[in-house]
């Protein structure tokens, strides 16, 4: 299962990506074979050779003591990565399980433990905000320079942002239901904390740890290269960097040019091997047969051999029609799979029509497709799509914007989330009248107000002010109709107008609509999980199974004499 | 005795500086072996709560909690856990519900771990239970995330009936679900229920649902229970404006069955320092000054048929003319 995960994530992962991961595996194997692998000796002086240009028998140089910078350079990473990441796992260890019982605290309530809390965390800002480099000195002064002192002084300043860290994911996760789900199974508090939580804030812990080794290396060399870390002749690449400083500005770059290039390649890969890591530990990446099969029905348009043709019905005597669909397809397009095929509809004047199907079947990217909304992968592949004389698919966009707001209204699910959260209620009204009409503020405003009092806002003059933050779900979905049915456009296209209103909220706004688009003789097209609105609001129902209309028939028919074995399925499902 | 028995259950949450939300207000009822309460509501209405309270996920505020003659609501911590075993809550979010690092079988596994069940009995006893929801044996392995929504709530509910628990609260377990895959679970819930005689509390604010499996419905309006009777009883004939409103509202899959014109305007009120009043106050159409002077009562207005207003023979009777008219 594991390889398999890993197997999958490599074979998606960017070539150069790739590539850097193998440069990872290169400092990993350096770290335990370098020293073994350097040509020249890499701590004994040599005076007859001093500071030689890279050459065939020194790539790198030789440094101001004659030794061989290339051999130094293979050497010097079990030094540095072994101080950054024994230091950074010190950190994780020691921060980890001290984040997760500070969260666990806090989440506890209670002034007590609030209290205690944020005492802890004040105490680690405190030692995050000393400058960490001058703090590490300071220990490694107090101390001594060995390796382990080193470590110890980069495993403090690292502690704090484990701490952190998990603290506020875990603070965030335990709010989540199954946090929840764990408790009400009878697990304690503690073990609800490591065993549930801790383990779904590792990715940003791994990616944390991956920075902070970068972050601990980078600081071993520091010290060193200040003095305050390893000695010389150890080979490492901050004490090299600090020799070879010197001779620079006569000239001689290599001593200290290859090191660094070294020391920034070590901390690059290791920040990206960390990126890497957290694709891996993903729970999603591995993908089940199943899905795939049903992606791949959508793909081919459902594999229903058995289900008879959709019967189609012809609708009584239609005059002509506002909308009319036929032969529409839409595919990805980059796949080509088929989203929608053989798509026909035709909506007369002051009609209404339901689409209903369940989630997955098409319904949304139907409207997009209706409306040119489509998101770029996705693709017209046949058909067309008339709006009385106009033919929508090709018509330009700007045309279509112009018709999208007086003539076709759409009304998408979720209203709260599509109205300008920085803009008041008013202004949003004003603005959109002032768009198409020549209209002076004082007019648009009092027009405002009548549209508020057409969808039954109360109080309609004071909500002007309003934002929509403040609004309850059926207000905001009234602003939405009001700002729709503006113009008593001919045609509206509601995609779930009412989800996640409450009954009786939903059972208001579906009336108003219907009144408003009645008396503006607007044609509507509903689209709608829900077989109840569909039965109650709509003339006529196409159902709707992966990307296909099965059947459509005037609503009474279609409920009373289902032809279609789906649409026979779907009605036993929800028939009490 | 009553399996479960809740009195007088409050549940009071500060807010802001220092303001009293009523979420649950001095709300009573029982649970038998091998029955379905549904517990119906708006958004807000204390549904959910009520649910956490009863299960002592959340601590009450004040009130009475009992499963057969053991006094939930005294219970220390660890008396608590143990109880855990015998009390279960299912989840609306089939997914987020769901630990996304733990298997399916691992998901399951776990209740019968922490309550002491050797690791040789767990073995057939979750295999049974899983395929008892209707799981084959080649998604035991599998993550959350490789399941569908209506597989993902299989496993929540295997996890909430592994420990044979003797009731369930059940918070929206379909709403997030297409109609077929909400019917097959509403099947699957009543099929166990009539094999083990595990009693359900079903919270939902989708009363065909409600309708389906339940076998008595209590109406929740702001913290309060306005009316409670058996399922065809309250579907047939309410004794509350505010039943008879939400009960219009819902819309029947099928276009003869037109719905009720009745409706109660505006929307409802804050449960933030509410008015000793009736909580319909504000809204009702029949209101009267009485009514605000204070909290109407649940009373036995007819045979098993409670009502909390003071004017439901009044309700009956314009219900009876609506009909008349019809
Ligand atoms: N932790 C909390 N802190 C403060 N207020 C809360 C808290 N939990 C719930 N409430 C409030 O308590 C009231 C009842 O909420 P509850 O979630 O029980 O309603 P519900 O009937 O389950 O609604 P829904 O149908 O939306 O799930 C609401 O006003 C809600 O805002
Ligand atoms: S008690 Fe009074 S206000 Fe409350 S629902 Fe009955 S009539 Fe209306
Ligand atoms: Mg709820």
């Amino acid at each position: 299962m594991v390889w398999l995960r890993i197997m999958r994530t490599l074979r998606a992962l960017p070539k150069w990506q790739l590539a850097v991961l193998v440069m990872f595996f290169g400092w990993i194997f350096l770290t335990i074979f370098g020293p073994y692998l350097a040509p020249f000796p890499t701590e004994v002086a040599e005076p007859t050779t001093r500071l030689l240009p890279p050459s065939g028998t020194y790539p790198f140089g030789t440094d101001e003591n004659g030794i061989d910078i290339f051999s130094r350079v293979l050497a010097a990473p079990r030094t540095d990565v072994v101080i950054g990441v024994v230091a950074t796992a010190l950190s994780v260890v020691i921060g980890t399980p001290l984040g997760v019982i500070v969260a666990l605290y806090e989440s506890r309530g209670g002034a007590g433990s609030t209290a205690f809390a944020e005492t802890f965390m004040r105490l680690l800002e405190v030692i995050q905000s000393f400058p960490v480099f001058v703090f590490a000195m300071v220990l490694v002064a107090v101390f001594g320079g060995s390796v382990t002192n080193i470590i110890i002084a980069i495993a403090f300043v690292n502690t704090p942002v484990f701490v952190r860290i998990v603290r506020s994911d875990v603070l965030s996760l335990v709010q989540r239901p199954f946090a929840e789900a764990a408790r009400a199974v009878g697990n304690r508090e503690v073990r609800i904390g490591f065993r549930h939580v801790l383990p779904n804030a590792l990715p940003t812990v791994i990616v944390q740890v991956s920075v902070t080794v970068g972050f601990a290396i980078l600081l071993t060399a520091g010290l060193s290269f200040v003095g305050a870390g390893v000695k010389p002749p150890t080979p490492e690449l901050g004490a090299m960097i600090a020799s070879g400083a010197k001779y620079l500005e006569i000239g001689q770059w290599w001593a200290a040019f290859f090191p660094g290039i070294a020391l920034g390649l070590i901390v690059f890969s290791f920040g990206i091997f960390g990126e890497i890591m957290t694709q891996v530990m993903e729970p999603r990446a591995v993908r089940r047969e199943t899905d795939r099969r049903r992606e791949h029905a959508l793909e081919t348009g459902g594999d229903e051999p058995e289900v008879p043709d959709a019967p189609t019905v012809t609708l009584s005597h239609m005059s002509e029609p506002v909308l009319a669909v036929e032969h529409l397809g839409v595919a990805a397009v980059d796949s080509r799979q088929a989203l929608l095929s053989e798509i026909h509809l035709a909506l007369e004047a002051g009609h209404s029509m339901g689409i209903v199907g369940e989630s997955g079947s098409g319904k949304s990217v139907l409207v997009k497709a209706l409306l040119q909304l489509l998101p770029p992968e996705l693709a017209v592949t046949s058909g067309s799509v008339r709006y009385l004389d106009h033919d929508l698919l090709t018509m330009n966009k700007g045309a279509m914007r112009a018709m999208r707001t007086t003539q076709i209204a759409a009304i998408l699910p979720n209203a709260k989330s599509q109205l300008n959260p920085l803009t008041s209620v008013g202004d949003m009204l004003r603005s959109a009248l002032q768009a198409h009409e020549k209209i002076s503020a004082k007019q648009a405003e009092v027009r405002s107000i009548q549209l508020l009092e057409m969808v039954g806002i109360v109080d309609p003059a004071q909500r002007l002010s309003a934002f929509p933050h403040e609004l309850s779900g059926g207000m905001a979905q009234r602003v939405c109709l009001a700002m729709a049915l503006m113009y008593r456009p001919k045609l509206l296209i509601a995609d779930e107008p009412t989800a996640g209103l409450d009954v009786t909220i939903q059972r208001q706004v579906l009336d108003l609509t219907r009144t408003l688009a009645e008396d503006a003789g607007t044609a509507r097209l509903l689209i709608t999980g829900d077989l109840g609105i569909a039965a109650h609001y709509c003339d006529t129902v196409a159902v709707m199974q992966a990307g296909r209309i099965v059947e459509i028939d005037e609503t009474e028919r279609l409920f009373d004499t289902p032809r279609h074995p789906y649409t026979q399925h779907l009605l036993d499902c929800v028939r009490v | 005795m009553a399996l479960l028995t809740v009195e007088n259950l409050t549940k009071i949450f500060t807010v802001g500086k220092d303001e009293d939300l009523i979420a649950v207000n001095n709300v009573s009822f029982t649970l038998e072996r091998g029955e379905t309460l549904g517990l119906v509501g708006e958004s807000g209405s204390g549904k959910t709560t009520v649910g956490r309270c009863v299960l002592r996920l959340i601590e009450p505020t004040e009130g009475r909690i009992a499963l057969g003659n053991q006094e939930i609501s005294e219970l220390d911590p660890a008396g608590l856990r143990a109880l855990r075993a015998r009390m279960q809550l299912v989840f609306q979010d089939p997914f987020g519900s769901l630990n996304p690092r733990l298997t399916v079988y691992q998901t399951v596994d776990e209740p019968l771990a922490l309550h002491g069940v050797g690791r040789a009995d767990r073995r057939p006893r979750v295999g049974a239970m899983l395929e008892r929801v209707g799981l084959s044996t080649d998604v035991f392995n599998y993550y959350p995330a490789d399941l569908t929504a209506s597989e993902q709530q299989r496993v929540g509910i295997a996890r909430a009936l592994v420990t044979e628990p003797e009731f369930v609260v059940l918070d929206e377990p379909t709403s997030m679900l297409d109609p077929s895959a909400r019917a097959e679970i509403l099947d699957l819930l009543k099929a166990i229920q009539s094999e083990t005689e595990t009693a359900y509390i079903f919270i939902s604010h989708d009363l065909t649902s409600v309708a389906k499996i339940s076998h008595r419905i209590a109406i929740m309006y702001l913290g309060h229970i306005v009316e409670h009777a058996p399922t065809d009883i309250i579907m047939e004939s309410q004794r509350h404006p505010y039943s008879r409103a939400l009960l219009s509202a819902v819309l029947f899959p099928d276009p003869h069955r037109r719905p009720d014109p009745y409706v109660i305007e505006g929307e409802i009120p804050t449960a933030i320092n509410p008015k000793p009043e009736c909580p319909l106050y504000g809204r009702c159409p029949i209101r009267e000054d009485a009514c605000r002077e204070a909290v109407p009562p649940l009373v036995e207005v007819e045979a098993v048929h409670y009502s909390a207003c003071r004017r439901w023979d009044d309700v009956a009777a314009s219900m009876a003319d609506a009909r008349g008219a019809a």
